[in-house]
């Protein structure tokens, strides 16, 4: 298993505990509550900041290990990962607009959406990131094995 | 147009270089093993550049390696 493979598992993990997490936050604490609930406000700040220091963290490879002729990260790789960029893409906007038209609709009538659909937005924006690039770079891996 | 298929030699000389393996091939290369794997089971097209490296390393023209097929 390659490096940059290795990585889409981890995403691919960190995104599907994420969204358990903050599906688990927001059934346990009420979705309502956010506007009075410094708790979860804290909560949803940190899966935000959280979210985007690990997924920071994970983009990390290096292209050879020191002192090692072995490569980690080559042109098959870049391919790859170029591809599931396209995927990530597309996934993040479907979601922007899925979120956009869903919230319209509900929130017609009162001319105002909650201000925790904001979060909710960013962190299902992050979610979605990781989750399509790790797709992406495991099916990549898979259609050239 | 019609579709071009790339096909190689690349175990063929390995086996003629003193069985030379996959993962020396990728380190003489500069690419992973994977990729080697990849271009040997014609899942991976490479770049040019990787070709002629590949072709360099069996001191051989890099059409001996890779052949284009319509």
């Amino acid at each position: 298993m390659t490096p940059l493979q290795k990585r889409a598992w981890l995403g691919l993990g960190v995104g599907v505990g994420m969204s358990l997490a903050i599906l688990a936050v927001f059934i346990a604490r009420g979705v309502t509550s956010f506007d009075d609930d410094l708790v979860l406000r804290a909560i949803a700040y940190v899966l935000c900041v959280g979210g985007l220091l690990v997924y920071g963290v994970t983009l990390r490879i290096k292209r050879r290990q020191p002192g090692r002729s072995e490569v980690l990260i080559d042109e098959r790789d870049k391919e790859i990962v170029r591809k599931a960029t396209m995927a990530q893409l597309w996934a993040v906007l479907l979601s922007l607009f899925i979120w956009a038209i869903a919230l319209t609709e509900v929130y017609w009538g009162q001319k105002s959406i909650p201000i925790i659909y904001a979060y909710l937005i960013a962190i299902s924006g992050l979610i979605v990131n990781i989750l399509a690039q790790a797709i992406g770079i495991l099916i990549g891996y898979r259609r050239t094995r | 147009m019609p579709k071009a298929e790339i096909s190689n030699r690349i175990r063929r000389l390995r086996f003629d270089h003193g069985e030379m393996t996959q993962e020396e091939l990728a380190n003489r290369v500069g690419c992973t093993r994977q990729t080697i794997i990849a271009v040997e089971a014609g899942k991976y097209v490479p770049s040019l550049s990787l070709a002629f490296q590949i072709a360099k390393v069996f001191r051989a023209p890099v059409e001996d390696v890779f052949q284009y097929e319509e």
